[in-house]
């Protein structure tokens, strides 16, 4: 069966792109965009080379799955309208700045009985998932810490911030790392402590995050989230993990895979990476439509998202209050 | 010619006891300890039961037993007017730092925070100092030794969640005050095991910067020694991983070559060190024709600092080094 896919208030950055890129595999078709801001809206149709539609409405009856990417205060409005058309529903993270907010967006979707996945696409890594089997295997003995950091240089525009509810790195850079954390230890993450400031930029919005986390069955987990990498590391984004067992240790490094470019003139002066072998962006894309396809879940669910925004509010509940916040999350 | 009296009979001990013989005008002339032997003396030196007799024989002390008992040889050199360099952590309590710290008030003082001498470090504390990364932000350390390399027997029996923390961790906390500034907060969680001690811990300081500080004690043969700094400024990063830094590398069959946990032989007997560089600054502070790089002031805030993450991953709260000991 062909799946028809279709794409919702294409904000944040992952947005532009999305359509084109899941429907690169045989059986999808890309039907359109629907915006509550015709401007952006229209501008990312054109981007994308596919229809603009005004009636929201018009687009989720014809098609059978969406993006959502819109704001995260925004991000609700959307989920429910794609679940009312019973529409599956992709959704950028986190999926709400609170537990509560999450928990309602999952319901309905629960209720509506369409599928719901979260756009982490990291799950798909390779490295990733190596270091889940060396895990397993027992290699490094018994799991004891584990050391995340998922940084990146100071965003380049203000939408960028607004997409975020106003909210910075906490908001934008936590859930990869903690998704990862979560899928590779199958432990939820129990307490959160947060330092966090406005160290690099005079944005809105916090750009240095440290986290300390405590998991289920103890495992001490830290996460750096911040905004610390200057424009020009040959770098750019990191998202690297150290796991300590008793007998060993795993260091990983999701976009090591790299082949260096280092080049004298514009356009692209100074150093590039270009990263191989991976293709987890294209896994994550094929999980979405065979999950569509096939009526199954998605790798990462709309639960994990509940988890995953739990994990968020606590962090900023934390450096209000500066304690530790247990992580909780309605059922 | 500076005469050097060493108070303490463990590793360092022993390791320095080697390396007074190639720091120029000083020499090595006499060995106590507080507790037990003296460290066998050199050629031309020597040992004696008690500091007393010890400070009679020399011109400046060196103080590395355990830390506990370094306030006791400390206060003997000091009373007796000589010039002393003592091993970090000073002391084991705040208490303790701070009586050392009156001690010496009117005696040439070094402390002896190896960080502040390790060359890559140093070439870090120079870009800071010149602005280079700009206002500090985010300030991650990674350090990893071996079980086997403890800095102290006195720790050997202590698996409890401070010795990682009091014996490793407390140089980093001196390198992340000397390059960022005053500690404000600690937070730590530590995890240990027979095989395996880590500690992760969040520090906040004056003007707002933060650091990730990430010390474990495990014995990893393929490699062992890790030493990893990423500085990020509001201007720029500076970096240095001691995984990258290895301008000489061996590989060879099973069986031939340097043992893996023994640094690649130099000409010279060993390379240059941070060890080579504080013995020859003491000689130079001790003599006055040099200010110590860190002082007994610094040393206590050190400590301090060290010891409110230690109470931290007691406690399961943020703890302020003001707070530590009330």
């Amino acid at each position: 069966m062909t799946v028809r896919i279709g794409v919702l208030a294409p904000y944040h950055v992952h947005g532009p792109g999305f359509g084109p890129g899941v429907a690169e595999q045989d059986g999808v078709e890309f039907v359109g965009i629907a915006d509550d801001d015709e401007d952006r809206g229209r501008r990312v149709a054109a981007e994308d080379d596919t229809e603009y539609f005004e009636d929201r409405d018009e687009l989720l009856e014809q098609v059978d799955a969406v993006g959502v990417f819109a704001a995260i205060p925004e991000r609700r409005r959307y989920i429910e309208a794609a679940a009312a058309h019973g529409c599956d529903v992709i959704v950028e993270k986190p999926l709400a700045l609170t537990a509560a907010e999450a928990r309602r967006s999952a319901d309905a979707c629960e209720e509506a009985g369409v599928l719901m996945g979260m756009a982490l696409p990291l799950r798909f890594n390779e490295v990733v998932r190596q270091a889940h089997r060396v895990l397993a295997e027992g290699a490094i003995g018994e799991l004891q810490s584990v050391v995340g950091t998922n940084r990146c240089p100071l965003p380049g525009d203000h939408e960028w911030i607004d997409v975020h509810g106003g909210r910075g790195t906490v908001a934008a850079h936590t859930c990869h790392v903690t998704d990862l954390a979560r899928a590779i230890t199958g432990e939820e993450v129990a307490e959160v402590y947060a330092e966090t400031g406005r160290l690099f930029g005079d944005q809105p919005g916090e750009d240095a995050e440290l986290l300390s986390m405590e998991m289920s069955d103890g495992t001490v987990f830290t996460h750096d989230g911040s905004r610390s990498r200057p424009d020009n590391h040959y770098q750019g984004a990191t998202v690297d993990m150290k796991l300590v067992g008793t007998e060993g240790v795993v260091d990983l490094d999701g976009y090591e895979r790299v082949v260096y470019e280092i080049r004298d003139t514009e356009p692209g002066a100074g150093w590039n990476t270009n990263n191989f072998g991976s293709e987890h962006g294209d896994r994550l894309d094929r999980d979405f439509v065979e999950a569509v396809r096939e009526r199954r879940p998605m790798a990462v669910t709309g639960e994990d998202g509940v988890r995953e925004a739990a994990i968020v509010e606590a962090a900023y509940e934390s450096a209000e209050r500066g304690e530790p916040v247990a992580v909780d999350w309605p059922e | 010619m500076l005469k050097v009296g060493l108070v303490g009979a463990g590793p360092l001990a022993r390791l320095h006891r080697e390396r007074y013989a190639d720091v120029e005008d000083a020499t090595m002339a006499a060995t106590a300890a507080v507790d037990g032997d003296p460290l066998s003396p050199p050629d031309g030196a020597t040992a004696h039961d008690d500091i007393g007799s010890l400070v009679e024989a020399v011109d400046a002390v060196e103080v590395c037993g355990p830390p506990a008992t370094r306030r006791e040889a400390v206060e003997a050199a000091a009373d007796a007017g000589l010039p002393v360099l003592c091993g970090a952590p000073v002391a084991e309590t705040a208490a303790d730092a701070e009586a050392v710290a009156r001690a010496v008030a009117d005696v040439p003082f070094l402390a002896g925070h190896l960080v502040r001498f390790a060359p890559e470090l140093s070439a870090i504390a120079e870009s800071v100092d010149a602005g280079e990364p700009g206002d500090p932000g985010v300030v991650r350390v990674e350090r990893r030794l071996p079980r086997t390399e403890r800095s102290a027997d006195w720790l050997a029996d202590d698996a409890g969640t401070g010795s990682v923390l009091l014996d490793l961790a407390v140089h980093d906390v001196d390198f992340l005050r000397w390059v960022v500034g005053d500690v404000i907060r600690a937070f730590s969680r530590t995890r240990v095991a027979d095989t395996s001690e880590h500690a992760l811990t969040l520090l906040r300081f004056e003007g707002d910067a933060m650091a990730h500080l990430d010390t474990h004690r495990a014995d990893l043969p393929d490699a062992p020694y890790r030493v990893a700094v990423e500085y990020a400024g509001d201007e720029g990063n500076i970096e240095f991983d001691s995984a990258d830094a290895a301008a000489m590398t061996f590989h060879g069959i099973e069986g031939s070559g340097p043992d893996p946990f023994q640094e690649l032989p130099f000409v010279d007997g060993h390379a240059r060190d941070a060890h080579d560089y504080l013995l020859e600054h003491f000689r130079a502070v001790a003599t006055g024709e040099a200010d110590p790089r860190v002082g007994a002031e610094d040393a206590v805030a050190t400590l301090r600092a060290t010891l409110a993450a230690a109470e931290s991953a007691e406690t399961g709260r943020p703890v302020a080094p003001a707070e530590v000991g009330r």
